[in-house]
């Protein structure tokens, strides 16, 4: 038949023929290979579920499963031989179309286990009916009906990788913002904590340092109260007099004429201009003071350049140049005693250096 | 009551979250309760507890009117006892009771709280509803000169 159904025992089956063997005998296999083939189609997925669909057969075969005839078995088998013949044969194409032949190998030798196991399971239930086994199936398939309801989406390639990620950056993005949260709530404990120890530890000082006992040094506690309250009188007089000048001076203003009134007005305007002439005389003096400053300072620099060309002339500003050697007036002089001044003996360096100039 | 007995400080609001005073406390208790008047001058008159005295003279300054305010509170500059002031930065200062009620008679805020306005004294005096002071220094000094 095919390589899916070669381990099991199972003849070649013609479509539209009887099959070979006794009704009886093909019953049993027939059976066995349909329900091998509804084991096998979950593990397949969807397709092969969606395309066996034995409870389509199977259900009205059950309703009517009471005659029990020949004929209407033999046609029951037939059309479950074609299904499993169809889901065979997609079997073989996904297994064709992926995996080795080492995961097909494995695969098969699954599956035969596993049917064995439900053949064995069923073999004494077999002959009761076969109503209770499609009723197991639909219920396998309504099982499989509800896995199947998870409607398909489809997801271009190019957005796969992306929504793996995703999912795995929210996983991650959870797991680290629940961390994130405890750490936050340790370091808010520990800084509540840190606060209070703190604010206890600042009351106990600093009640320590305050002290408002009164027993102690009354004396001078009173003569300290005595001061304020002297103060305070004081305070009070100093107020109570800022009030009455302020009231005498308005009730000047307010006993005054119209004349006395004008008159206080210019005399006040009059006031205010000389204190303006006054400031402007001011900032005038001031700065003629700088300005004064200034040109002295300009004269004496003028003088220390005319007393220092006086005392060593440049070669420039003397008309006798090189005539210094020359001079005895000062070398050939008695009182001298013959000694030559330091300034004699530097002048032909002098003379040179200014020569070279 | 009980629990301003044992008061250990006055003062506002203090530390970095502006934790408030139990006195603080206290007078929003005392404003809550609105205890009638001769409760408060009970409270007000008697000598044991200063801080409770503090108390009664703040609600005081806060609830009656500026005559009964002068009347009241001035004759209680004589007291010159310490009390413990707790400052913005938490740590304690210490202020006479005088001056604490010369605070309540001349600022407008005191512990945090802003004291309603004051007639000035001399307003009332020149209405006549008011008698000038009498400090008890000037009646020593009148005795002095007198002896």
């Amino acid at each position: 038949m095919n390589k899916a159904t070669s381990g099991a025992k199972v003849k070649r089956y013609f479509p539209g023929k009887a099959p070979e063997g006794s009704a009886e005998h093909d019953l049993s296999a027939s059976e066995s290979d349909s329900e091998q083939e509804t084991v096998r189609a979950p593990k397949h997925g969807i397709a092969i579920a969606k395309l066996i669909r034995p409870q389509d057969i199977d259900k009205p075969e059950a309703s009517s499963h009471s005659s029990d005839s020949d004929s209407e078995s033999t046609k029951r088998l037939l059309k479950a031989r074609l299904y499993a013949r169809q889901a065979a044969a997609e079997k073989e194409e996904e297994e064709e179309s992926s995996g080795s032949d080492d995961d097909i190998q494995q695969q098969r030798a699954a599956y035969k286990e596993q049917a064995a196991l439900r053949h064995h399971q069923q073999a004494p239930s077999e002959s009761a009916s076969s109503s209770s086994e499609s009723d197991s199936e639909s219920m396998s398939d309504s099982s499989e009906n509800e896995r199947v309801l998870l409607k398909p989406v489809f997801v271009p390639k190019s957005k796969r990788v992306a929504q793996v990620q995703t999912e795995s950056k929210k996983q991650m993005g959870i797991s680290a913002s629940s961390d994130r949260n405890r750490e936050e709530s340790v370091q808010l404990a520990a800084a509540e904590a840190k606060r209070a120890r703190e604010e206890r530890e600042l009351e106990k000082c600093s009640e320590a340092m305050a002290d408002d006992n009164d027993d102690v040094g009354v004396d001078a506690e009173f003569e300290a109260w005595r001061l304020r309250e002297l103060l305070r009188i004081k305070r009070d007089k100093e107020e109570q007099e800022a009030a009455e000048q302020e009231e005498e001076e308005r009730s000047r203003i307010q006993g005054m004429t119209e004349e006395e009134r004008h008159a206080a007005g210019l005399e006040r305007a009059r006031k205010q201009r000389e204190e303006k002439a006054r400031r402007r005389a001011e900032l005038a003096a001031e700065q003629a003071e700088q300005a004064k400053l200034e040109s002295s300072d300009r004269a004496t620099q003028e003088m220390l350049q005319y007393a220092l060309n006086r005392e060593k002339p440049r070669s420039s500003n003397s008309k006798w140049k090189g005539y210094r050697n020359e001079d005895t007036s000062r070398s050939q002089a008695l009182w001298a005693g013959g000694r030559q001044l330091p300034q004699a003996s530097q002048t032909p360096r002098h003379a040179a250096a200014d020569r070279k100039k | 009551m009980e629990k301003a007995t044992s008061l250990t400080c006055i003062g506002g609001c203090f530390g970095a979250s502006r934790k408030p005073t139990e006195f603080l406390c206290l007078l929003l208790k005392l404003l809550q309760l609105q205890p009638d008047r001769k409760m408060v001058d009970v409270l007000v008159e008697q000598e044991d507890f200063k801080y409770l005295r503090a108390l009664a003279l703040l609600y005081f300054r806060l609830t009656e009117a500026p005559v009964e305010i002068y009347q009241k509170l001035e004759p209680l500059y004589r007291d010159f006892r310490k009390l413990r002031m707790r400052t913005e930065t938490g740590s304690f200062e210490i202020v006479h009771m005088d001056e604490f009620i010369d605070t309540l008679l001349h600022e407008k805020e005191t512990c945090v709280v802003v004291l309603p306005v004051l007639t000035r004294r001399m307003a009332l005096e020149d209405a006549g509803q008011l008698p000038p002071r009498i400090s008890p220094l000037d009646n020593e000094e009148d005795s002095d000169s007198d002896a």
